[in-house]
């Protein structure tokens, strides 16, 4: 019987097609990380189980583990976000730029970069590139970017 | 449907990959064919297609658990090297 979408998950375990020597099985391990969005190097939880190859490491991902990774990696990376967002606004605050300008220019509503430093909001991944952008010679990028919006 | 190695910079997520890539057999065609290759124990067809610009290699196979088979995509990722299928030769 062949099974298009095995939308409850493989009976595990099975044998690696990879290295043909070890099974594969749900596995929870320390130390893992991984992309997830724009982010290269996330942690994955250390509880999380990936069906993995016990003889040569080889993740395979099904759409019941699709959906418990990218569910346990979601708030880790809306973290990091904030903990970006939250240095590069540290950052800026160095270089005396106001959060008010900031918000203004990019088009926030008056409080949100707060709202973000305490946790209380998720940044956008555009939202921590401009302002990790903006942390490479502030004074000249904010000019340019008023100098913009004025004459268009 | 399971995926081994795939591009996940190339994806945003996991479950937008196995979408995807789900799409991607869905659309292939027998001039997407490659060739096949041996495995340790199993053997694997190799797939070309085109993306955009962007030539795609795909090697897949089947495999089985308890409850019968499914499709296992061994590789998904951007052609690295050109590949000649059944169609034609596909570039990076």
């Amino acid at each position: 019987m062949t099974r298009e979408t095995k939308s409850a998950g493989i009976a595990w375990p099975v044998r690696c097609v990879e290295c043909g020597k070890g099974n594969v099985a749900p596995t929870a391990a320390p130390g893992r990380t991984t992309r997830y969005k724009i982010l290269a190097d996330l942690t994955v939880p250390d509880d999380l189980e990936i069906p993995t190859c016990d003889a040569c490491g080889m993740e395979w991902i099904d759409q019941p583990a699709a959906e418990a990774v990218d569910a346990a990696l979601e708030p880790v990376y809306q973290r990091r976000l904030r903990q970006l967002a939250s240095a590069y606004l540290e950052q800026l605050a160095e270089q005396r730029v106001t959060q008010q300008r900031l918000e203004k220019l990019l088009g926030l509503s008056q409080g949100y970069l707060s709202k973000i430093r305490s946790g209380a909001s998720n940044p956008s991944p555009m939202l921590v590139s401009a302002l990790g952008l903006l942390t490479i010679d502030p004074e000249r990028r904010l000019r340019e970017v008023e100098e913009s919006f004025a004459a268009a | 449907m399971v995926l081994m190695r795939t591009v996940y910079d190339v994806f945003s997520t996991r479950v937008e990959a196995l979408r995807w890539v789900r799409g991607v057999i869905a659309d292939l065609r027998p001039a997407d064919f490659a060739h096949t290759v041996e495995l340790e124990v199993h053997v694997a067809d190799v797939y070309g297609f085109v993306v955009g610009d962007n030539g795609w290699y795909l090697k897949l196979t089947m495999t089985e658990d308890a409850d019968g088979s499914f499709v296992l995509v061994i590789s998904c990722h951007p052609l690295q090297y050109p590949l000649s299928t059944q169609g034609g030769r596909i570039s990076p």
